[in-house]
Formats: C-alpha cells, structure tokens, sequence
C-alpha cells in the first residue's frame, strides 16, 4: 500500500523556529532516527519539529561548510607557500652544487699546482744553496792554489817564471786554470738558479693565492649548499606533516560538504515521498556529521616541527 | 600491451557483457526480493567490466611501484640540476594532492553507491509487490512519486561520479605531461652533459698532447745521452793505455759536468741497468774531479793532459808564426837585391842629368831603408816566435813526459765526441729554454688534467644518476597512464549508468504520462523496471567495490609518497640510496611483466570459465 505524502499545512515562522530550536532538538533528534529506520511504505509527511530540526541543522551546517572551507584553503596556501620556498631553495642549491662542483674541480686543480710549484721551489733552492756552496768551494781552493803560486814567486822574486814552469809541471796551474773555468760556469749557474729560484717563488706565491682564494669560495659554496639543505630538508619534513593533517580535514570536510550538498538540495516543503524518504535520511546523516565538523573547524589547527602554528581557525 | 593482450580483452568483455544481459534478465524475471550483493556473479561481472585490462587487484603495488621511481627520479637526478629537481619535486607534490583528491573522491563514490544501493534496497521489496499487483494506479503511483525521482537522483549521481573520475584521469594526465617534461629535461641535460664529456675528453686530449710534447723533449735529451754514452764506453773500451783512457774520460767528463748542471734528473736515471752496463757518463756526472782522477789515472791527472793537448796546440801555433815570419824576411831580402840594383843602374846613366839623378837616387834609397826596416820586424818576430816555439816545446816537453804523439784515431775520436758535445749543448740549451718557459705550464697542465679528471668522474656520475632518473620517470609514467586510462573507462561505465537513468526516466514519464496501460506495455515497463533495479544494484555495487580498493589504494600511496617526500636526502644517504635503485627498477620492471602476462592467464581463464558455464 503506497502512502501519499503531502504536507499537512503552511510552514511555520522562523523566528518561532529559531526559538524552538533549544527546546525540540533532543526531541526531534529522537524522532529522526525512529523515523529513518521505518520502511518506505510509512514514509510520513515530515513533522514541523522535524522541519525545524533540519532548517537549525542546515543554518549549522552552512556555518561549518564555510569554516570548513576556509580552513582548507588555509591549508593549502600554507603548501603552496611552503612549496614555493622549497622551490626557490631547491633551484638555489642546485645552482650551488654546480658552483661547488666547479669550485671542487678548482680546488683539485689549485691544490695539485701549489704541490707542483712548491716542488719546484724547493727544487730551485736546493739547486741555488748547491751553486753557491760549488762557488764557495771553488773560491777557497782557487784563493789556496793562487796563495801557493804567489807565494813561490815572491820567493824567488826575479826567477818567479820558474814558480810558473813548476807549477805547470806538478799540475797546479792546471787546477788553478781549471777552477776558474768552473766558477765561471758556477757564477753563470748561480745567477740562472737565482732567476730561476726568484720565478718560482712568484709562482708559488701566485698560486698560492689562488688556491687559497678557491678554498674560501668552496667553503662558503658547501656552508651555503648546508644551510640550504638544511632548510629543503625541514620545509619538506614541515610539509610531510601539514599534507597529512590536511588530508584528514579534507576528508571530514569532503564527507560533510557532499551530505550538505544532498542535504540542502532536499526542500523541506516537498510532499514527494522519495524527498521526504532522502532528507529524514540526511538530517540523521548531519546530526552525526555536524559535531565532527564543527570540532574539525575547532582543533586549533597544526603546529610545525618549528613550533608555528598554523590554521589554527 | 601486446596484439594478444588486447585481443584477449575485447573477447573477454564481448563474453561478459553477454553474460551480464543474460543474468540481469533472469534475475530480473524471477521472484526474488533481494538484489545482487557482494559476491554474486553479476556484480563480479561488472566488477570485471570496470577493471576492463586493468587489474585493480594490482593497482596498489602499481602505486607503490610509481611512488618509488618517482622518488628514484628524484633523487637519481644530480642535485646539481636544480630545475629538474625542481620540476620532479612538483610532479611529487602534485601526485601526492591527486591521490589524495582522489582518494576523497572514491570515497564520495563508495558514499553515493552506499546511498544508492541503500535506495534500491529499500525500494526494491515495495516494487515486487507493486508489479504483481493486477492495479495499475500502484504501479503508477509508485512509478511516480518513487521511480522517477530514484532514476534522476541515481542518473544525477552517476554523472557526479563520472565527472569526478574524469577529473582523477585528467589530474594523472597532466602529471604525464609533466614527467615527460621532467623526462625531456633530464634527456636534454643527459645530452648537455654528454657533450660536456667530448669536449672535456678533447682538452683532455690536447692537454695530454702538450704534456707529451715536453715529456718528448726530455725523451729526445735521454736519447742523445744514451749515444753520447754508448760511444764514450766504446773509446774507453779501445783505449789500450791509462793515458789513452783518461784522454777519452777528460772529455766525457767535459759534457757529464755540464748535463749534470743542466739535468741532474736524466743523468740520475742513467743507471747501468738503464743502459745495460756501466754508465761512463754516470759515473762521471755523479763524480767529482778528483775523485775521477784519483779512481782513473793516478799517475796521470786529467787536466794535465787536457793541459798537454793545449800546449801541443801552441807548438804548432808558434810553429805557424815563425815560418810565417821567415816567409816575409826571404821576401824582404830578395826585394832588397832588387832596390840595390835599381840604384846602381841609375848612378849609370849618363844620360840623365845630375840633378834628376840624385832625386831619383834618394827615392830608391827611402824604398830600400824602409824595406830593411821591415826586414828587421820580421827578423823581430821570427825572434819572438822562436822563443814562444822554444817555451811552448820546453813546457810541451815537461809536461808530456814521454807521451807519445796523438795519433790519428784519437784525433778522430776526440774529434766526434767533441762535435757530440756541441749538439749535446745545443739540445740542452733547447730543453732548458723549453725547461724554464714551459715546467710551470706543465705543472698547470697536469693539474688542470688532474681537475678535469673530476669533472670526467663527476660527469660521468651524472649521466649516470640521469640515465636512472629518465628510466625511473619513463616507468613511472606508463603507471600512470594505465591508471589514467582506467579511470577514463570507470569514468564512461558511470556515464553509461548515467545515460541508462536517463533513459529509464523517458520510459517512466511515458508510463506515467499514459492514461491507461496496455498489459504488453505493462509487461514490458514491469520488466524494464525490475532489470534496472537489477542491474543498478549490480552495477553500484561493483562501483562500491572497486571504488572502496582505491580508497585504500589511494590513501596508501600518498601516505607513502608523503613520507618519502618529506625525507630530504643528501650527502650518504642519498648515496646509499642510490646503490640499491637501480635494482628496484629493474625488479619493478621484472614485476610488472610478469604480471602483464600473469593478466593474460587469467583474462583467458576467466573466458574459458565463462564459455564452460555458459555450455553447461
């Protein structure tokens, strides 16, 4: 038997809607779950208390949806601020990973040409300290050889050409000849060595420079990669937890504003049985749905590994 | 997916949709008051329509599969290409908001299928009873005031649905057209970096060139010691005499002292074993003078017999001059004859005057003083070089001391190694001028070949992580397709129930709409009723059930994807984790391709079955 569902008269005054609210809720509340669990043959006109209970249920309901709402979107302007900054991070540390890899190759470069021209630095002193011991040596024993000679031939005065006839046949004037060569050539060494030593020097200097140069930008370059890294690694961490906490709330949010949407597409006023049926159905669905909503709105939002709190309303 | 494959599929589905009509009409007809549920056939059917070649019992491995390459990608590109990172990071991001959309999404079609079935439930055992009823006012009524608006709000819900789904398809779309450009990037970096490689490789190759071109110089040098060597062994070892050898060694150690100056380093490598025996030239390099004379000629000291070489030189010198000398004085003589003839002749002539007479007579006799005057230089010098032949003789003599004249093969000798000498010298010049402007080049040089071999390693660990990334991507997005196409499909199932609402609507209106019902139009409206709550029910179950799997799905892999993104890796973390990447690619790939042929087992399974009952 198919029941005809109408509504028995006009709909009350808001006003005195409103004033009824505190008084039937508990009531009507009740009556709404009777109501929803009877079979679709008993589907009843809906009652003024239940039309009350619905038009309180909806004006909280909208409250809720666009608190809801906000929040939500305050959640995600917090990703996409957050996501911004670690797009700007990220692209600033790749630029300062390739500078760094550029300063690395620098360092590697630098470091293996002060060892080389430090070698040869030392390389040219150790040739200079020889030459001018060789020069020492070779200017003692040619002063000793020369003393000799002189020596002889002040001696023999007027005969001295015999000192030099002498000193031809015992090979001491072929020593001295032979020593003055070799500090010719030992003078000749020590200027080069000296020159040499000089070029060296301004060469180690120059790299040394650049070497320590390279090193302070490399550094800076890694402390900058650090602290970057450091900050991707806590926005990320930061943005872990807030998709999570948004997802929840999106969830709730997404299940009341669909039950909303049913809910207020329903007229009250409406005397077609499969409305009526619907809407006891959504008005059970929403005394369920509401409090979790509106404690949703109300969890004071998300604190951050940093301690900010966000979205909290 | 392979020819087969799809094949498989097209038969598969032309076998279930006949078997769908077929169960919806027997159901349909009998007289049951219950609908089909979790479990029953129908709904298994259309579960199987949904999934089409997709396997929704794999879709969450699939997710978890797509999670972990992208999260690869990500950490397989070099942190050094930021913008790349940059565009994966976002494609992370907005994967993980899509799974999360879509998770709400599947859980608003799990809510309106509950919704649904929940209706069709409730108003199912009212419709049996109404279409046994021989009352067509019921059955009107019913049509009316509960059929129609069920149709619209099912019809309506439907197309919520479908629309949603197609928003999930067309969320995954855009996140394929992102990875391809994370994958485009990723591909044009590989090739930057790859031509970084070539040109790297050809400095490398020129730096290489030049550090060989000094290497050869010093190579060049060697060789000419070597020879040089070679032939003082070979003097030495002709040298019958202590006196002959110290010759030969007085003149090697002329060039050893002076390569030893040059290029301590070359005559340090002249080793014996360097030359296969003795090294003359070593050894005197690495000898002072006095010990060379004390360890090869005693007796005989080297500088005295470079010394008597000299002196015999100023014999033959002094020689030369004075015969020189005697030469212009035969000359001068024999020219004084000839003035002194001149002027007898003239004091002769008596032709000529007095006067002219004595001016010719003094002409000739200036002519023969000054030729006596030159006479007497010469006799002069010849003097001189007598005494210096005498000295340079007496000297020769003493120092000699008995030694014989050189001979002819020593001169030759002597001669060679001194012209080896002078090439020597002159290639030492070179190398030293070489040396001097180009050691600190080559320094730079072999260290800019030592940054330039990190920047090798560091590119080649690039392409590497890159190669990993763009594989991981291109895996990652025939995932993502796969999904996308299969939500496209569930997207047209839900229009398709759309539509069937719709039309169920126009069938109602023109029941209600008729004054009277005949009984085949009422059979017929009565049938089409009962097959549409049938197959509604059907339908919005297996939509509930697949739906409910990408719940889980869904909410596994953006909780999964979330966690991986919010752990940033670096330094040895992302090291380590690079180590096993490549791996987990290639086990995923492994997996996935089983699987493909696992889907076309049980596609032709789940046929054979099928054809089986439908002969039984």
């Amino acid at each position: 038997m198919i029941v005809s569902a109408r509504c028995s008269g006009p709909p009350p005054p808001k006003h005195l809607l409103r004033y009824l609210h505190t008084v039937v809720a508990a009531i009507v509340f009740g009556v709404a779950i009777l109501t929803a669990g009877v079979g679709f043959a008993q589907s009843t006109p809906l009652t003024p208390a239940e039309i009350a209970t619905i038009e309180n249920q909806r004006a909280r309901a909208e409250v809720a949806a666009v608190a809801m709402d906000k929040k939500l979107q305050c959640f995600m302007d917090q990703d996409a601020q957050y996501e911004a900054r670690s797009r700007t991070l990220e692209q600033q540390t790749g630029d300062l990973h390739r500078e760094e890899q550029d300063l690395r190759r620098a360092m590697e470069t630098a470091t293996s040409e002060l060892q080389g021209l430090d070698q040869q630095l030392a390389q040219s002193q150790r040739e200079l300290a020889d030459s001018q011991r060789q020069l020492a040596s070779l200017n003692a024993r040619l002063k000793s050889a020369n003393a000799t000679l002189k020596k002889c031939k002040n001696s023999l005065w007027i005969l001295g050409f015999a000192c030099d006839i002498a000193g031809e046949i015992t090979g001491l004037k072929g020593d001295i000849r032979s020593m003055e060569a070799r500090q010719r050539n030992a003078n000749v060494q020590l200027v080069s060595r000296q020159t040499r030593y000089l070029a060296a020097s301004q060469r180690a200097e120059a790299s040394r420079v650049r070497y320590t140069t390279t090193q302070t930008q490399l550094q800076q370059s890694q402390a900058a990669i650090a602290t970057n890294e450091a900050e991707i690694a806590s926005i990320k961490s930061a943005l872990s937890g807030l998709r999570t906490t948004r997802q929840g709330y999106a969830t709730t949010q997404s299940g009341f504003a669909a039950a909303y949407d049913d809910f207020k597409a329903l007229d009250p006023n409406s005397d077609r049985r499969f409305v009526i049926r619907q809407l006891r159905a959504a008005s059970q669905e929403m005394a369920t749905a509401l409090p979790v909503a509106e404690a949703a709105v109300n969890d004071g939002g998300l604190v951050l590994p940093s301690g900010a709190r966000i979205c909290a309303n | 997916m392979p020819d087969t494959a799809n094949s498989a599929v097209t038969n598969i589905e032309f076998e279930i949709t006949k078997r769908i009509d077929s169960q919806v009409e027997t159901i349909a007809a009998s007289d049951t008051t219950t609908l089909p549920g979790e479990g029953h056939p129908l709904v298994e059917d259309f579960v199987r329509k949904i999934e089409g070649n997709y396997n929704v019992n794999r879709a969450k491995l699939d997710t978890d599969n797509a999670i972990s390459l992208l999260y690869i990608g990500y950490n397989a590109t070099p942190q050094s290409e930021g913008q790349i990172r940059v565009t994966i990071s976002d494609i992370m991001g907005r994967l993980i908001l899509a799974q999360q959309e879509s998770e709400l999404k599947m859980r608003g079609a799990v809510a309106d299928a509950g919704k649904i079935i929940k209706s069709l439930n409730g108003m199912f055992g009212e419709w049996t009873e109404v279409r046994s009823e021989d009352d067509d006012s019921d059955l009107k009524a019913f049509l009316k005031e509960d059929m129609v608006d069920l149709a619209a709000d099912i019809g309506k819900r439907a197309e919520r649905v479908s629309t949603e789904l197609s928003k999930i398809a067309s969320d995954y779309d855009g996140i394929i057209t992102d990875t391809d450009k994370a994958a485009n990037d990723a591909q044009t970096a590989l090739a930057g970096r790859i031509k970084d490689k070539e040109a790297l490789e050809k400095e490398i190759s020129q730096n290489n060139a030049q550090a060989a071109k000094l290497e050869s110089l010093i190579t060049d040098l060697q060789a000419s010691i070597t020879k040089y060597q070679d032939m003082a062994n070979k003097y030495e070892k002709r040298a019958e005499t202590a006196e002959e050898r110290a010759f030969v060694m007085s003149i090697v150690r002329v060039g050893a002292e002076m390569l030893t100056a040059a290029i301590p380093a070359i005559t340090a490598g002249l080793t014996g074993a360097a030359t296969g025996g003795a090294s003359l030239v070593a050894s005197a390099a690495i000898s002072t003078a006095s010990q060379m004379t004390t360890r090869e000629a005693a007796a005989n000291p080297d500088d005295k017999t470079a010394d008597e070489i000299e002196k015999k030189k100023e014999v033959i010198d002094a020689k030369a001059d004075q015969a020189t000398a005697e030469q212009k004085k035969a000359e001068l003589e024999k020219n004084a004859e000839n003035l002194k003839a001149d002027k007898a002749d003239v004091e002769a002539d008596a032709t000529k005057s007095e006067e002219a007479k004595a001016t010719e007579l003094a002409t000739i006799q200036k002519r023969i003083d000054d030729n006596e005057k030159a006479i007497k230089e010469q006799e002069t010098k010849i003097a001189q070089a007598k005494i210096a032949l005498e000295a340079a003789q007496g000297a020769l003599k003493a120092l000699s001391a008995g030694m014989k004249e050189l001979s002819q093969e020593q001169k030759d000798q002597a001669t060679s190694l001194r012209e080896m000498q002078m090439q020597m010298i002159e290639k030492v010049e070179t190398y030293e001028t070489a040396k001097r402007e180009q050691s600190a080049e080559l320094i730079k040089i072999n260290a800019l070949l030592k940054g330039q071999r990190t920047e090798e390693e560091t590119i080649q660990l690039a392409i590497k992580s890159l190669n990993l990334s763009l594989r991981a991507l291109k895996r990652m997005r025939e995932i993502i397709v796969e999904v996308s196409f299969f939500f496209k499909s569930f997207s047209a199932f839900m229009q398709n129930i759309a539509s069937n609402c719709s039309d169920q609507g126009d069938a109602i209106q023109d029941a209600i709409d008729r004054d009277s019902m005949s009984k085949r139009f009422k059979k017929r409206i009565v049938k089409a009723n009962s097959e549409f709550f049938v197959s509604q029910a059907a339908e919005w179950k297996a939509t509930e059930i697949v739906s409910s799997k990408f719940v889980d799905n869904f909410k596994d892999g953006w909780s999964e994807l979330n966690k991986l993104n919010g752990n940033y890796l670096t330094g040895d973390a992302l090291n380590d984790y690079l180590k096993t990447a490549s791996d987990q690619i290639d086990a995923i790939a492994a997996d996935r391709e089983a699987a493909s042929r696992a889907k076309i087992a049980s596609l032709n399974e789940y046929r054979a079955r099928i054809l089986a009952s439908a002969e039984g």
